[in-house]
């Protein structure tokens, strides 16, 4: 998965849980833009993420993320590092 | 201007779990005689002016790490004085038995004033559930399907687990007492948590022991008793987020067996009940609105809504009590005779019930159900100083002056043994403080 897929699968999952227009998800949108998106939230996200695309992002990463960007682009790494 | 000197400052800066540290920590006399303990709301605005000038005195400020709350940290540390010690603590966080959940979008918040996080906030949704449902499910049918699901194949709890830790432990990274490790290693043997941010009175215990030493107390039995009483404490909340047998199977959890959680003053119900009842939505609004007017001092307005609450849902000890006190506040004999005796019969072993049935039979003058239902009611534990008083009351009534005699110093005594229970809860919010300072027990 490259980034540019894997953003608009972090879209579309961003987009379900939060009850938010999916074309209105950006690179730079952060949790502060989200006001259901807090700490707790996101540890879901991440978990809804990893169940849904079968991958398990880096633990410490998560949470040194700054955005949608990060997100998608941790996520594209991780899908490439993923034994076929 | 008065010339004495006011004293130094305590603070604890946080959520909820922060005014409950401050109340258990107002419990030491040592801490009390020496200083001023507030608790300080994680916003600027909720500020009084005796709050900031306390702020200006503070030689210890415990202050609660979030990542949400970035900017008060800031502003908050501006406010202490040049050399007050400031002590970061974590929230008590823990998703790790609670896989589904996310904001539900039928609980608009501030629903009415005396429910003010909505009948079912974030801890107590359930994602699934709710997907279902906007597929076109029925509550039956969505809560039917969550219930046999096999939850091991859905989810992945370690994972869950996993995340949980770390990001305690992240946010431990900026504090100067931890919590992480000890929930880790206590998880399985005790109830640590009642939903995802309301810690037991194990956790809080956790972190009062290290905020001690922090502010350099040597052990002592007031120490220790605090510790221990807190121990003991129920947990923040009217409310106790579900947990499906799979989650505790999978942990281990060696105390979920026959356990039911509680729904603010709706009752407690089974895993499954809850479940159902989320997927209906279910809670009673009659009852908010009664307990509403109550409070406004309408109890007459309040009784209808209380009447149908407690018709709606007979089985909430909390909606009779509500009942109870409305009528009593009407100095009507007849009518409180009538409703707690419809409470006794349908919460049994309720002892706070037990005490408003007799009370209504002392005003009623029939002393020997009162006797008998204030047996009741110190048989199953009810407000001992209340009920041994009433206890002597009747008796003397009857008649039975030695007995009464006898009776009478039990209420002194438990008077003078125990101290007042100040509130582990700072009744400031909707939901925290009133209803334990109501019903302490819990259901």
């Amino acid at each position: 998965m490259n980034t540019e897929e894997s953003f608009g699968r972090v879209a579309g999952i961003l987009s379900a849980m939060f009850g938010i227009d999916e074309a209105s998800v950006t690179r730079k949108m952060t949790a502060d833009d989200v006001p259901s998106w807090d700490s707790i939230t996101h540890v879901y996200v991440i978990l809804e993420i990893e169940r849904l695309l079968g991958l398990c992002l880096d633990t410490e990463a998560v949470f040194a993320l700054e955005n949608v960007g990060d997100l998608a682009d941790l996520v594209a790494r991780s899908s490439q590092a993923k034994p076929a | 201007m008065s010339g004495a000197a006011l004293k130094p400052s305590i603070l604890v800066a946080g959520n909820c779990n922060a005014g409950v540290l401050r109340n258990a920590l107002s419990h030491l006399g040592i801490l009390t005689d020496s200083a001023e303990l507030h608790y300080a709301p994680p916003d600027p605005a909720l500020w009084d002016q005796e709050l900031k000038a306390a702020a200006s005195r503070c030689v210890i400020c415990f202050l609660q790490v979030r990542r949400d709350t970035r900017k008060f940290e800031e502003w908050l540390i501006s406010c202490l004085p040049a050399g007050c010690k400031v002590v970061r603590f974590p929230p008590g966080i823990v998703l790790s038995l609670w896989p589904f959940v996310m904001d539900d979008p039928r609980n608009p918040p501030a629903i009415m004033p005396t429910l003010a996080e909505g009948p079912y906030p974030r801890p107590l949704t359930n994602r699934f559930i709710l997907d279902n449902l906007a597929k076109g499910d029925s509550a039956e049918t969505a809560a039917a399907r969550f219930l046999d699901l096999d939850l091991s194949k859905y989810g992945d709890f370690d994972r869950l687990h996993a995340l949980s830790l770390t990001l305690l432990r992240s946010i431990e990274k900026d504090c100067d007492l931890v919590l992480a490790d000890f929930v880790e290693r206590s998880m399985q043997k005790e109830r640590l948590f009642l939903s995802p941010g309301h810690p037991t009175g194990i956790v809080f215990a956790q972190i009062i022991g290290q905020m001690i030493d922090a502010i350099g107390l040597k052990p002592s039995g007031t120490v220790d008793a605090l510790l221990q009483r807190l121990r003991a404490f129920r947990g923040v909340g009217t409310y106790e987020a579900p947990i499906h047998p799979a989650v505790s199977a999978h942990f281990g959890l060696l105390w979920t067996d026959d356990l039911v959680y509680r729904h603010f003053q709706e009752g407690s119900f089974t895993h499954d009940e809850y479940v159902r009842r989320f997927a209906r939505f279910a809670y009673t609004p009659d009852y908010y609105e009664g307990i509403r007017l109550l409070d406004e001092g309408r109890p007459r307005d309040a009784v209808p809504f209380l009447r149908k609450a407690v018709d709606a849902n007979p089985t909430s000890p909390q909606f009779h009590l509500s009942l109870c006190e409305a009528a009593t506040s009407l100095h009507d004999p007849s009518l409180l005779a009538t409703i707690t005796h419809r409470a006794v019969a349908a919460c049994s072993g309720d002892g706070s019930l037990w005490l408003q049935r007799a009370r209504a039979c002392f005003e009623a003058g029939d002393q020997e159900a009162a006797l008998q239902a204030t047996d009741q009611a110190l048989a199953l534990g009810a407000d001992p100083q209340a009920t041994w008083q009433l206890h002597a009351w009747v008796l003397e009534r009857l008649g039975r002056r030695e007995e009464a005699a006898a009776a009478a110093p039990r209420h002194s005594w438990f008077r003078s043994r125990e101290a007042p229970l100040r509130p582990l809860v700072e009744p400031t919010g909707g939901e925290f403080g009133r209803s334990w300072v109501r019903h302490p027990r819990g259901f």
